[in-house]
């Protein structure tokens, strides 16, 4: 099967999909801002989503982050949720989002790792390792060996490792919470228009992700 | 020697001195017509015989009442209004029957002579003759009966008779009274156990015989430091804090004790609890989890139960009381202090400020970690931590972000400690280089604060010259009152470049539009919001807000920066109208705005704290140009459907209806699974478990529980079900 004729899916029809890029009080939310685009460029490219043009800042303690099926939170400093986001987090996961998050140090020892793991699990319970076998990575694209690695990862920066599995939230059967310390943060801050240098598009593992939020 | 008949023997004369018949009907052996003696006799004999068919009745009676009893007692069978009419006729019947039966079989003289002469043979049956002889007949006998001492075998009989009709009536009356005075409260209390009903411990103490006595406390954990509560199983729902244990004790009927639990949810059914026993004494312990549980206690003679209704130990509250704010500085040898409370519904073992300093940036951050204050062991509730936050002690640079917060753990040793935490409060150290971001991170409280505090002054200065207006020539009013006019404009325009800066449009506002940026606006407005802010459009914006709200913090839906704006337009409108007054030299007129002016300053100031990073670049990708460009095939699995979560509430319905046919059957079975149905709803849907349990204190009192079942039955539906005739949407029209 082909993308194309993938394309040709349901996806297609319904309301538009807006990658939505999630801010919070501490630390530094806004410190991958061309994700959202590399994201929209590759869903774009590859499927027949109808998917907004830009991405949107959706601050974690409002409302307006119901209104999206994926979130994506991500960054380098420590995360400290306020209640009212904690609770809005909460109030998200339980109506079917999705949130991707993404520890901006690929390090499972700094200051995003250790704090936004410790909120998470506040609101969800523990992470646990996402098996690589897990539908994520056969959602659009497969990935046989679970999450693409990250060229960040390869050259070793952060915590020098190769990390194998994605950590997430499941309930029911459905991940609510998927968590990255592989640095896509920086893998994908690239302009979309210089994909066509990359040797391996891991950004399709972005397609999957918005896939798994909109059908799963 | 042999006495001839109806002559009188020898020793009949000797015995002679026996009783004789009183003239009241007793016996009395001086009395000389036999015949009356005879009647008094079978009067007194009949007496007796009275006696005895009282007792009789008086047992018949006894029996269906004590039927009556067993079965509501043993068996659960309720004492309806049905059941107490077929025993009370059945009681009645056994009374008159015997009574009737005594009326038609009346003791006469013959009965009387004939137990006489069973026990004196030598009368030869004179007596009986005697009895109903004719006087001629009668004259003829009496010497003979006369000469035979029968007055004392027959006083022996009258007693014997007497004695045991008293003793059967006795014995009836005693037993009717045993068992008629205390039933009525055992009956109750039995019933009352039986249907979950609240029963007061006098009840409980007078359980139905042969029931197993015993004694229940809760025994909170330790940690808690709770004292040991005594509670009855009167079929009641009590709380208790997860962690807890119900000891029961009973000091006999260890081998007839049988003891079940079952907690909300659990579908496999109640599971018996092993007792602990010591000979005869026994004791068992249940454990409460995180769900509610029943216990099921039966001894052969009654069942009780409890509901426990499991409470989570809270998790502790933790507030940052200062820094109030984030702060930004650029001294790095500034100490911050730092003060934060507490509380927690048992008592806090850990309270300490938490502290991050990372450093860096780019792709390299280094982070260090620290406490301040910490307060540990076994404290109060309440608890407040203070220390002091030595930015030259910890090195820090230019570049460098503290985070600080309040971390409180209660003692919780049931699920281990639970963390609180306060919201966190960050404090940057900018970079020499980062002045535009920085000057932005740092406006918006400074002018706030002074526009308040001017505002203020402002307004005091005008309360003033008003005061002292009538002392005052005219020419010194209008020169003061445009003095602070002038001011009050000055003052205005600052806010107004405050409002202007961060509602501005442009790449560094706080507050841009865009195509697809997510916010509600329609393409005219977005058109319209994209003009270039001047200051007079931030005029209008000022009185398009005050015009439509005379306040405007009340949008719940708002971003902080509108929130915080708003308030500012409607100060910027309340300081025109201020100023348009004082320089008009009317400074009593200028009050009112100005007093609105400073309340919506502070509202501003209380306003939630503001993004002031900017919004990220805006990168638009061209859809239409790349759609479906990509070569990479897509292999994704087939996707399987999620098994469909379980309805609770429509299994809760179900068992619901069950229980409630269950219940005009078997009342005692219908009322047992209303109790497990709130059980499981205890947690789930507290609306069902207080419907049902109003339900079943109205099934416990005999009031109608009907109001409140169809309470429970709506609450358990929760979704109305459309049947197929109901129209989606109709108007009504025909």
């Amino acid at each position: 099967m082909t993308a194309r004729a993938h394309g040709g899916s349901p996806l297609a029809t319904g309301d538009r999909f807006t990658f939505a890029t999630v801010q919070y009080e501490s630390g530094d939310w806004d410190s991958a801002p061309l994700v959202a685009a590399n994201v929209i460029d590759a869903v774009a490219r590859f499927t027949r989503i109808d998917v907004a043009p830009s991405g949107t800042v959706v601050p974690l303690a409002s409302e307006a982050l119901l209104r999206h099926p994926l979130a994506f939170l991500t960054g380098h400093l420590p995360v400290r949720f306020t209640a009212a986001e904690r609770t809005m987090l909460g109030r998200y996961l339980d109506r079917g989002g999705l949130l991707f998050v993404d520890d901006h140090n690929h390090d499972v020892d700094g200051p995003f790792h250790r704090t936004c793991t410790e909120e998470l699990a506040r609101v969800t319970g523990a992470l646990r390792p996402i098996p690589n076998t897990h539908a994520l990575y056969r959602s659009f694209f497969r990935f046989e060996n679970g999450p693409p690695n990250t060229s960040h990862e390869l050259n070793g920066w952060g915590d020098n490792l190769v990390h194998e599995q994605l950590l997430g939230a499941e309930r029911d059967g459905r991940l609510r919470v998927i968590y990255s310390n592989k640095d896509y943060s920086s893998e994908w801050s690239f302009h979309p228009e210089n994909r066509k240098f990359l040797s391996v598009d891991n950004v399709r593992f972005g397609v999957n992700l918005v896939v798994y939020a909109l059908t799963r | 020697m042999t006495a001839t008949p109806f002559e009188p023997s020898p020793l009949a004369t000797a015995s002679s001195a026996s009783p004789r018949p009183s003239p009241r009907g007793t016996l009395r052996d001086d009395a000389s017509d036999p015949h009356v003696q005879l009647a008094a006799l079978a009067r007194l004999l009949g007496r007796a015989r009275a006696l005895r068919l009282v007792a009789i009745a008086l047992a018949w009676a006894l029996l269906p009442v004590l039927v009556l009893a067993l079965s509501h007692i043993v068996l659960g069978v309720p004492s309806r209004t049905g059941v107490a009419i077929v025993a009370i006729v059945t009681g009645a019947i056994g009374i008159v029957t015997p009574i009737r039966r005594g009326a038609r079989q009346r003791v006469t003289a013959t009965d009387a002579a004939l137990w006489v002469e069973r026990a004196e043979p030598r009368l030869r049956y004179a007596l009986v003759t005697l009895a109903d002889a004719s006087p001629a007949e009668r004259a003829r006998l009496e010497p003979f009966v006369r000469a035979v001492p029968w007055h004392a075998p027959a006083a022996t009989i009258a007693r014997a008779r007497l004695r045991q009709s008293l003793t059967m009536l006795g014995a009836a009356v005693a037993g009717f009274a045993l068992a008629l005075w205390p039933w009525r409260e055992r009956s109750d209390a039995g019933a009352a156990i039986m249907r979950g009903a609240p029963v007061p411990p006098s009840a409980i103490a007078t359980l139905p015989p042969g029931a197993v006595a015993i004694t229940a406390r809760l025994v909170p954990p330790a940690y808690t430091r709770a004292p040991d509560r005594p509670v009855a199983l009167d079929g009641g729902v009590v709380e208790a804090i997860e962690g807890t244990r119900l000891e029961i004790e009973g000091a006999a009927g260890a081998a007839r004790v049988v003891l079940r639990v079952r907690e909300a949810g659990d579908t496999a059914g109640a599971r018996a609890v092993t007792l602990e026993r010591s000979d005869e004494a026994w004791r068992a312990v249940v454990r409460v989890g995180a769900q509610p549980v029943a216990v099921l206690l039966a001894d052969g003679i009654t069942e009780r139960s409890l509901t426990i209704a499991a409470r989570p130990d809270s998790v502790p509250e933790a507030s940052l009381d200062l820094p109030a704010t984030d702060v930004v500085t650029r001294d790095t040898t500034a100490t911050i202090a730092l003060r934060g409370r507490a509380h927690d519904d048992i008592g806090i073992a850990d309270a300490r400020l938490e502290w991050i300093l990372t450093t860096g940036g780019g792709e390299q951050f280094a982070a260090r970690t620290g406490v301040l204050g910490a307060r540990t062991g076994a404290l109060d509730r309440d608890v407040a931590v203070q220390g002091t936050l030595d930015l030259g002690a910890l090195g820090v640079k230019p570049g460098d972000v503290l985070h600080v917060r309040l971390a409180a753990r209660d003692g919780n040793a049931v699920r281990g400690a639970q963390l609180g935490t306060s919201d966190t409060r960050v404090i940057r150290i900018p970079r020499s280089d980062e002045g535009d971001s920085v000057a932005v991170e740092q406006l918006p409280p400074s002018p706030v604060d002074t526009s308040v505090i001017s505002q203020r002054m402002l307004l005091l200065l005008t309360e003033r010259l008003v005061a002292r207006q009538r002392t005052l020539a005219r020419d010194a009013v209008v020169a003061e009152s445009r003095r602070i006019g002038a001011q009050q404009g000055r003052l205005r325009r600052q806010v107004g470049a405050v409002i202007f800066m961060r509602t501005g449009d442009t790449p560094g506002g706080e507050h841009a539009h865009f195509a697809g940026d997510g916010h509600d606006h329609t393409a005219s407005e977005l058109a319209q919001l994209q003009q270039p802010r001047t200051p007079e459009a931030v005029l209008k914006a000022a009185e398009r807000a005050t015009a439509i709200n005379a306040t405007l913090d009340d949008h719940g839906d708002e971003t902080p920066v509108v929130a915080v704006n708003r308030p500012l337009l409607e100060a910027y409108n309340a300081m025109w109208d201020a100023s348009r007054a004082l320089d008009g030299a009317e400074p009593a007129s200028a009050i009112a705005p100005m007093r609105r002016a400073v309340a919506a300053i502070q509202r501003a100031r209380a306003a939630e704290r503001l993004y002031l990073r900017g919004a990220p670049p805006a990168v638009l990708v061209d859809i239409a140009k790349i759609r479906l460009t990509g070569t990479d095939s897509a292999r994704a699995d087939a996707r399987t459907p999620l098994p469909a979560r379980p309805d609770a509430g429509a299994a809760l319905a179900t068992r619901l209806d069950r229980a409630l046919v269950l219940l005009a059957r078997v009342p005692r079975a219908g009322t047992d699974s209303l109790r497990l149905l709130r059980l499981d709803a205890l947690a789930a849907r507290p609306v069902l478990a207080r419907a049902l349990d109003d339900a079943l204190g109205a099934l416990a009192t005999g009031a109608d529980a009907t109001t409140a079942l169809q309470r429970a039955r709506r609450a358990a539906a929760l979704v109305p079900v459309r049947g197929d005739a109901t129209p989606l949407w109709s108007t009504g029209a025909p």
